[in-house]
């Protein structure tokens, strides 16, 4: 339970909210003041132009507005930073941890090998020779497309030639002669 | 410490992916990327150098551990946060340290003496350098208000990604940026 100071508090924090056009100002500061500091890592959100033109412009005639953007950026540069050795550590420690021990060597070589695989199908593809169209296949094409309809030897309307009965090659041949 | 996060470099998708089979240079980009942004936020919990470069590191293993299965439907930065916030509050569990702390649930607002307990800061904040000031001042902000100010104003994330990280609703994470802003520049300048 508060007491009557922490209500008093939590009033005052409220009053210390921004309001207006001053509270949008301040909800971008830190993005503001990040991309106009030379200090790197920040892995924020970028600040569209109109906006950093927008808080830019605000500032000039903002006294508050400048002093919480100075105050912030000099918060920014004094932010906590890991110790230097910490990203060799933890690299050090995933190397040595169980279960990330894992070879780059057979997922570069099973990569490796697929697109080699994939190369030589596509290669075999485009080098295959185009097979001469068969001169009956003109004389078929004439002919009533509903004749060959429901036959078991036609496929998609293409004639297997080999599954086609003797008889019925003789037919072929015998149309196509003049 | 390299530029994170910017549009030219690598997306952290890509890079989770590469680590995944096995690059070890995306899988350093990744720490060098976000090793800030989690030290910070356990430092935030911790309040300890220490613990907050040991539980940053185990966030980290424990992330690669989990890496595979890691399906995008957050950030990566969400889930990476995620889990640090699960390593830093189960080293304070286990350590007993964290005290129950009195929460005003409509503002995420959380008010009242310092945390852990110690007297107010003022005579120290006095005699320390810039940096341990601000380091004190922080400590002494409640934990949620601590929290997005590091999150929004060290490492730029949006309201919503701060909410979601410290289990608040976006507007509560931005009120508790501007009444930590508030009580900093009100102890600080």
């Amino acid at each position: 339970m508060r007491s009557e100071d922490d209500n008093d508090s939590v009033f005052e924090d409220r009053l210390r909210e921004p309001a207006g056009e001053c509270a949008r100002i301040r909800d971008l500061l830190p993005l503001y003041v990040a991309q106009g500091s030379a200090s790197p890592g920040f892995a924020g959100e970028e600040l569209a132009e109109e906006d950093r033109a927008g808080v830019a412009e605000h500032l000039v005639r903002c006294a508050d507005c400048r002093e919480e953007a100075r105050f912030i950026a000099e918060l920014r540069a004094r932010r906590p930073e890991p110790p230097a050795s910490l990203l060799s550590s933890i690299l050090e420690a995933a190397r040595k941890a169980p279960g990330r021990q894992k070879s780059t060597l057979l997922p570069r070589l099973l990569r490796a090998a697929a697109v080699a695989a994939l190369a030589l199908g596509i290669g075999t593809f485009w080098q295959r020779e185009p097979e001469p169209e068969p001169m009956w296949t003109v004389a078929l094409e004439a002919q009533p497309a509903v004749d060959w309809y429901g036959q078991d030897w036609l496929v998609a309307g293409e004639p297997i030639v080999e599954a086609l009965p003797d008889d019925m090659l003789r037919m072929l041949v015998e149309e196509m002669e003049p | 410490m390299s530029d994170p996060g910017r549009s030219r470099d690598p997306a952290d998708a890509e890079l989770v992916e590469l680590a995944v089979q096995g690059d070890a240079r995306a899988l350093e980009q990744l720490v060098i990327r976000h090793q800030g942004v989690v030290y910070r936020f356990v430092l935030g919990f911790l309040k300890d150098e220490d613990l907050a470069a040991d539980v940053t590191q185990d966030t980290f293993l424990k992330v690669l551990d989990r890496l595979e299965g890691f399906r995008g439907e957050s950030a990566f930065r969400t889930w990476l946060l995620a889990i640090a916030r699960n390593e830093a509050l189960g080293l304070i569990r286990s350590r007993g340290r964290r005290r129950e702390e009195s929460i005003d649930e409509a503002g995420g607002f959380e008010d009242g003496p310092f945390e852990d307990g110690r007297e107010a800061p003022d005579a120290r904040v006095l005699e320390a350098d810039d940096v341990a000031r601000i380091r004190v001042a922080l400590d002494r902000l409640p934990e949620k208000q601590r929290l997005s100010v590091s999150l929004r104003l060290f490492d730029g994330l949006s309201f919503r990604e701060v909410g979601e990280v410290i289990g608040s609703l976006e507007g509560a994470a931005r009120v508790n940026y501007h009444y930590g802003i508030g009580r900093l520049r009100e102890w600080l300048q």
